[in-house]
């Protein structure tokens, strides 16, 4: 067991979001929260991140959470590489870490020169190549990915896919999208969201 | 078009050098035209004072309020100085050592009138007593600015008494540093109206080891120097004085007068009320003690003459000779 | 209109000194008009002033001396200012007590400070202790609003992360708060400049150009002196601003970070 959720309820003043949400998630795999907006996708994820507490209910969860917000929230002064080097433990030997995540910014196609650019030099598209690096760069048991592939072109796409897919094999993957084609992911749980 | 706009700047701007490198125009004169002998010189002098020991002879004058003249009452020394200088009035009151530069600034110059205090300078104490000068040896005294510094300096010095170290502090805070005894402040050389100040905030306190010394600094003086000490004159803007010397002497006579009632022990209170009326100090029962230890007195002609010279002198202060002194 | 243009392709420099000369060229004319010369020198007699007192020792005693205590004060005031500034943006405690505090000292008028801190600072330490006063406050509000306008979302994204106290200083804070720290840094030079003058004018410590002004004023009835002795003070407030700009415009390596500080 890697996140365990019981009966959690959360309401935004009047607002009731999320009511008696229960699930039991495995320590792999990838899991698809789909629904209409407003149906409580990113306020389940902040309760799993631990952002914010549940109203009622229990979280429970096996370490930390990696999470790939839907806003990308980059630090513009800091370069697409030290962007993802940052999440990096504080232990970690510091050329490994950087050649690590060179090597994976390069595989969503970044060329050595984008590397060096700053957050607010980079195009839209390339801004969420980065915040999806970070969030797969960050150890953590659970990945959360709010819209993993907003903004991005056909080819990007498949990239992001086949990345998702190798992660799935070691942690729990929990994506929120309105994408169709990040529904035919293959061996993927839907868990279907409705209002309230 | 901001091209033209700049190069007419630049040109005005070239005119205004041209014009200002002519000789600057000199101060008019109050001058109503110069009377000849037979008609009385009705000109009205104008008078100028402030606050202080150099203002008390005056006192009774500016109560009177003969139509004769006309008074201002200035908040500082270099107001009446800028005054002067622009030839807003005519007679000052005015510290004795700063007349050779005040003279140098004014157009045409200053000459000392008459002298009007002696000495104003007392040791006040706190915690030590100090009955004669030698006790001053090896002690700290806490000086305010500069001619008292000059003066008690000149005064150590010719009667070789060493080893007196001389801090300086300033007038502001001196007679409160001086009451309450802090940071050692033990010894302090303050003028009339400060002395006063001093003491009566020092009896309100009840601080019973504050003290004015009975030092005599003006006997004291006049054991080391053929004149006297005399810090408080009144001078008259040269070009007035050659101008109308009738009024100066009629001046001269009621200023005399007046210096004799305010110094009368016997006129003390109602002199004090007068003073502090004027606002040449700030109350009554002040005016009562200080008036007794400024040393009112009414120097004038050669008396006054060799006494400020001498008083120069000693303080090293550069004068040429003629022209700072009437008479003769 | 080709005459505008080439106006304005001339470097700023020219601009600030045709503005200069037209109000000298009126300060010229008004000292003309005025006739009062023992008041308002001309500008020309000033700059001779000037001259004259360049050649003499005093003046650059003066000149460091002042530049020595006030430029301490400013180091002082600003530290004090950006240490209590990031303290009251993480503390709510330390906000409700020293915001107030400090929003006092600034309402207050100088002239009030020095005369108080006088009685208790001493005559030489006065000028430091009021420019590091004056400043203080100001350092300190841009801070804590510098701080406190750092994206909510960002820091939400730093706790995710579990990014280390340094980490967050170096991606978080620091690119903010920068900015905001150097344009009151500028505005902080200029202040601490004039407040520690106008607070040796009044305490006369040896030595400053304070006591060079009273004196120039009260014992030599110079005016002249006190006009050149301002223009002085003037001139190196906008010395010391500018280099303030120009030391702040640079980032560690020599990169400029923006041209229109």
């Amino acid at each position: 067991m890697s996140l365990n959720l019981y009966n959690v309820c959360k309401s935004y003043g009047e607002q009731r979001v999320i009511t008696g949400f229960s699930y039991a998630f495995p320590l792999s795999g990838i899991f698809l929260l789909s629904g209409a907006s407003g149906t409580g996708k990113t306020t389940l994820m902040r309760l799993i991140s631990g952002l914010e507490p549940p109203d009622s209910g229990t979280v429970e969860r096996a370490g930390a959470v990696s999470f790939l917000f839907q806003e990308k929230r980059l630090f513009d002064s800091l370069t697409a590489l030290q962007n993802v080097t940052l999440v990096a433990p504080k232990k970690a030997p510091k050329e490994e870490t950087r050649e690590r995540a060179a090597a994976l910014l390069s595989r969503l196609g970044f060329s050595s020169d984008d590397l060096n650019k700053r957050g607010n030099e980079l195009s839209g598209g390339m801004q969420q190549r980065v915040a999806i690096a970070r969030a797969l760069f960050f150890d953590a048991p659970i990945l959360l990915l709010d819209e993993p592939t907003k903004e991005l072109d056909a080819v990007n796409r498949k990239v992001i896919h086949e990345l998702i897919c190798e992660e799935a094999k070691n942690r729990l993957v929990i994506m929120a999208s309105h994408d169709a084609e990040d529904a035919n992911l293959p061996d993927l749980t839907v868990i279907s969201l409705t209002s309230a | 078009m901001k091209k033209l706009l700049s190069l007419l700047l630049l040109l005005a701007l070239t005119l205004c050098f041209f014009v200002s490198c002519k000789d600057d125009a000199s101060t008019p004169d109050n001058t109503q035209g110069t009377p000849d002998a037979s008609t009385p010189d009705t000109t009205v002098a104008r008078i100028g004072y402030l606050p202080g020991t150099t203002a008390l002879g005056m006192a009774k004058m500016v109560s009177d309020a003969d139509s004769a003249y006309n008074y201002t009452k200035y908040n500082g020394a270099t107001y009446i100085a800028t005054a002067l200088m622009n030839g807003e009035i005519d007679i000052a009151a005015y510290p004795t050592n700063g007349v050779p530069t005040l003279s140098s600034k004014v157009t045409g110059g200053v000459q000392y009138l008459a002298i009007n205090t002696l000495g104003v300078l007392y040791l006040c104490t706190n915690g030590v007593t100090i009955n004669s000068l030698s006790d001053l040896a090896g002690k700290t005294v806490y000086v305010p600015e500069q001619s008292p510094k000059m003066i008690l300096e000149y005064i150590l010095e010719k009667k070789g008494i060493e080893n007196v170290t001389i801090q300086m502090s300033s007038l502001d805070l001196l007679p409160g540093q001086i009451v309450s005894g802090e940071n050692g402040v033990q010894i302090a050389l303050l003028p009339e109206p400060k002395v006063t100040v001093a003491a009566n905030t020092a009896k309100a306190q009840n601080v019973t080891d504050f003290a004015v010394s009975s030092v005599d600094l003006n006997a004291a003086w006049d054991e080391v120097s053929d004149t006297p000490l005399v810090q408080g004159c009144v001078v008259v803007r040269t070009e007035f004085a050659a101008a109308h010397p009738e009024v100066v002497k009629r001046f001269l006579t009621a200023y005399a007068a007046s210096i004799e009632y305010i110094k009368n022990p016997d006129n003390l209170d109602a002199a004090a009320q007068i003073v502090a009326a004027t606002g040449i100090l700030p109350a009554a029962a002040v005016a009562k003690s200080a008036i007794p230890r400024s040393n009112l007195t009414y120097l004038a002609g050669a008396e006054m003459k060799t006494a400020a010279a001498g008083f120069l002198a000693a303080l090293g202060i550069q004068f040429p000779d003629n022209g700072y002194f009437l008479g003769e | 209109m080709t005459a505008p243009k080439k106006l304005h392709k001339l470097p700023s420099f020219i601009h600030s000194l045709l503005a200069v000369l037209f109000w000298v060229g009126v300060w010229w004319l008004v000292a003309l008009i005025y006739q009062k010369p023992a008041l308002l020198p001309t500008p020309w007699r000033v700059l001779l002033r000037l001259v004259s007192l360049l050649r003499t020792g005093t003046f650059y005693a003066a000149v460091g001396t002042s530049l020595l205590h006030i430029l301490i004060g400013l180091a002082a005031g600003c530290t004090v200012g950006i240490l209590v500034g990031i303290l009251v943006a993480f503390s709510r405690v330390s906000d409700t007590l020293l915001t107030p505090a400090f929003s006092v000292v600034r309402a207050t008028p100088v002239v009030c400070f020095i005369i108080i801190a006088w009685l208790f600072v001493g005559t030489r330490a006065l000028p430091s202790f009021i420019s590091a006063l004056m400043v203080a406050p100001v350092m300190m509000t841009s801070t804590a609003a510098a701080i406190r306008s750092v994206d909510p979302k960002l820091v939400e994204a730093a706790r995710v992360y579990r990014l280390t106290v340094t980490k967050k200083i170096r991606a978080l804070y620091l690119p903010s708060t920068l900015p905001q720290i150097r344009a009151s840094l500028v505005t902080c030079v200029g202040l601490a400049w004039k407040s520690g003058i106008a607070a040796e004018v009044i305490a006369l410590p040896k030595n400053s150009i304070g006591y060079e002004i009273w004196y120039e004023k009260s014992w030599q009835l110079d005016f002249e002196a006190v006009f050149a002795w301002t223009v002085t003070v003037v001139v190196f407030s906008l010395v010391l601003e500018k280099l303030v700009k120009l030391a702040l415009a640079y980032r560690k390596g020599g990169r400029r970070v923006s041209q229109s500080v």
